[in-house]
C-alpha cells in the first residue's frame, strides 16, 4: 500500500491508498495516520478486505502500542469493518464514532478497544499537544457523519465530501480540477442526500482555514482547489435519485 | 457423510437438526399417552400393554430433557466455533503481516497481540473439544435410548395382539412410536455425523497451526 507524506513538521500527516493487492471489485480507499510524538490517530483505518496491507504500511511508521486512537467518520464497511481486527491488535485503543453508530458499529467486534461517542455538536481529539477538531458533517452522506480537522497542519480530512471514483494507482492530489469533476460529479450527486446539510457543511467549512481537503476516495485537494471544490459543492444539486 | 460444510456451520446445524428431535419426542410421548388410554379401556385384554407404555413414557420425556441440553450445548459450540473462525482469520491475517512487513521498523510490536491471539485460539479449542465431546455422549444416550425403545415396541406389538378389538389401535399406536424411533435415531446420526466432519476440520486447524 502506497503512504505519502501530506505533512510533515512538528507532528506527521501520512495517507494510506492505491493498495495494489486489494481485491477488485472493492472501493480504494484512502486511509490517514496523524503521528504526534508517541502517540498516532488511525482516521478511517478501513474495511476488513485491505487490513493486511494497511497493518503493513502502518508498522514503517509507527508501533502497535503507538497507536492509541481510531476515528471512524461514520459506519460504512469501507471505513470501519476491520475494527475487529484492530480490537486484537491494539488491546488498549479508543474508537472515536459518531455516538449514533454506537450499537451498529459494535457488530464489527469490539471487545478491546473503548468507544467513545462522539456527541452531534462534534467535539476534540487531544492528540498529545495536537488538539483536533472532529466537525459536523451530518447527512454527507450518513445521517451521523464527522470530519477532523487539524488547525495547525490546516488539514480537513472529509470522509466521503470530496470523493471521487478513479481507475487504480490514480496520483494522491487533484491537478486539473476541470477535469476531476466528472470523477467526483455522480459520487456527490448520489450519495449525498440532503441540499440543506450540504450547504450548511460548505458555510461551516469556509470559515475554517483548509490547505488541504483530504477525502476517503480518490484524489486529494490542495491550495486553490479547496475554494474550488467547495464553490463546485455549493452549485451542485444532490440527492439526485429521488425521480 | 458431510464434509464439505464448514465446521461452524455443521455445529450450528446439530442445533437445528436436534430441535426436530424434541418436537418428534414430544410427539412420541402424545402417542404413548393414547396407547396408555386404549390400554385402560381395553382393561385385562391389554395387561401388558400398561408398563410398556410407562417405561417409553418416561423415556420420551428424558429424550426431551436431553435435546433441551443439547439444544443449549450445541448453540455455545456454535459461539465458541464462530469465535474461533475470528480468531484464526485475525492469526491469518496478522501472520500475512509479519511475511509482508518483515522489513517495518516497527513489526516487532505486534508480536504481543500475535502470541495473546494464538493463545486465545488455543483455549477456544480447547472450549470446542470439551463442548464436542459433551455433545456426543448425550446424543450417545439419546442413540442407546431408541434402541432399547425399538425393542420395547417390538415387545408392544406381542401384546397387542391379546387387545382382540383394539389390537389395531394399539398396532397403528405401536407404528407411530417406532416411526418416532427412527426419525430420532436418523437425527441423532445425521447430527453425530456433522459433529464428526467439524471436529475433523478443528483437528486440521490445529494441526496447521502446530506446524
Amino acid at each position: 500500500m502506497k503512504a505519502t507524506n501530506i505533512y510533515d513538521q512538528r507532528h506527521q500527516w501520512i495517507v494510506f491508498g492505491r493498495d495494489p493487492e486489494k481485491p477488485d471489485g472493492i472501493i480504494d480507499t484512502n486511509q490517514y495516520l496523524i503521528r504526534v510524538d508517541d502517540r498516532a490517530l488511525l482516521l478511517d483505518p478501513g474495511g476488513i478486505e485491505i487490513f493486511s496491507s494497511m497493518l503493513s504500511a502502518v508498522l514503517h511508521h509507527v508501533s502497535v502500542d503507538q497507536i492509541t486512537d481510531l476515528f471512524a467518520s461514520h459506519q460504512d464497511p469501507d471505513i470501519i469493518s476491520s475494527l475487529g481486527l484492530w480490537d486484537q491488535a491494539l488491546p488498549n485503543g479508543r474508537l472515536h464514532a459518531p455516538w449514533i453508530w454506537e450499537g451498529f458499529i459494535r457488530h464489527f467486534g469490539l471487545n478491546n478497544i473503548q468507544y467513545e461517542p462522539i456527541p452531534d455538536e462534534g467535539g476534540e481529539i487531544h492528540l498529545g499537544s495536537v488538539k483536533l477538531n472532529m466537525v459536523p458533517a451530518h447527512y454527507l452522506h450518513s445521517s451521523g457523519n464527522f470530519h477532523v480537522y487539524d488547525p495547525a497542519a490546516k488539514i480537513l480530512m472529509s470522509g466521503d465530501v470530496g470523493a471521487a471514483l478513479e481507475p487504480p494507482g490514480a496520483d494522491m492530489f487533484v491537478d486539473d480540477f476541470d477535469e476531476h469533476i466528472n470523477k467526483m460529479k455522480m459520487f456527490h450527486q448520489r450519495w449525498m442526500p440532503s441540499n440543506r446539510a450540504k450547504n450548511d457543511w460548505v458555510n461551516r467549512v469556509r470559515d475554517l482555514d483548509i490547505e488541504i481537503l483530504a477525502p476517503q476516495h480518490g484524489r486529494l485537494f490542495k491550495g486553490e482547489n479547496v475554494g474550488r471544490f467547495l464553490d463546485w459543492f455549493e452549485a451542485l444539486e444532490v440527492g439526485t435519485a429521488i425521480a | 457423510m458431510i464434509t464439505k460444510e464448514a465446521a461452524f456451520v455443521s455445529s450450528t446445524s446439530v442445533a437445528a437438526e436436534l430441535y426436530v428431535v424434541g418436537g418428534v419426542a414430544r410427539a412420541m410421548s402424545i402417542s404413548v399417552k393414547n396407547a396408555k388410554a386404549i390400554a385402560n379401556r381395553a382393561g385385562v385384554k391389554a395387561r401388558g400393554f400398561s408398563p410398556i407404555t410407562d417405561f417409553i413414557d418416561e423415556m420420551s420425556i428424558e429424550t426431551m430433557k436431553l435435546v433441551n441440553l443439547i439444544n443449549k450445548d450445541s448453540i455455545e459450540l456454535s459461539r465458541i466455533a464462530i469465535n474461533e473462525l475470528r480468531i484464526r482469520d485475525a492469526v491469518e491475517k496478522f501472520q500475512k503481516v509479519t511475511e509482508t512487513a518483515s522489513d517495518a521498523k516497527y513489526i516487532s510490536s505486534l508480536d504481543e497481540s500475535v502470541n495473546k491471539l494464538k493463545q486465545n485460539q488455543h483455549e477456544e479449542h480447547v472450549k470446542l473439544y470439551s463442548y464436542a465431546r459433551k455433545l456426543k455422549n448425550l446424543m450417545d444416550e439419546i442413540s442407546k435410548k431408541m434402541s432399547v425403545a425399538s425393542v420395547i415396541v417390538c415387545n408392544s406389538r406381542i401384546e397387542a395382539v391379546n387387545a382382540e378389538e383394539y389390537r389395531s389401535n394399539l398396532e397403528s399406536i405401536a407404528n407411530d412410536i417406532e416411526s418416532a424411533c427412527a426419525t430420532i435415531r436418523d437425527r441423532v446420526n445425521s447430527s453425530e455425523q456433522r459433529l464428526d466432519s467439524a471436529i475433523q476440520q478443528w483437528k486440521g486447524n490445529s494441526q496447521d497451526e502446530s506446524d
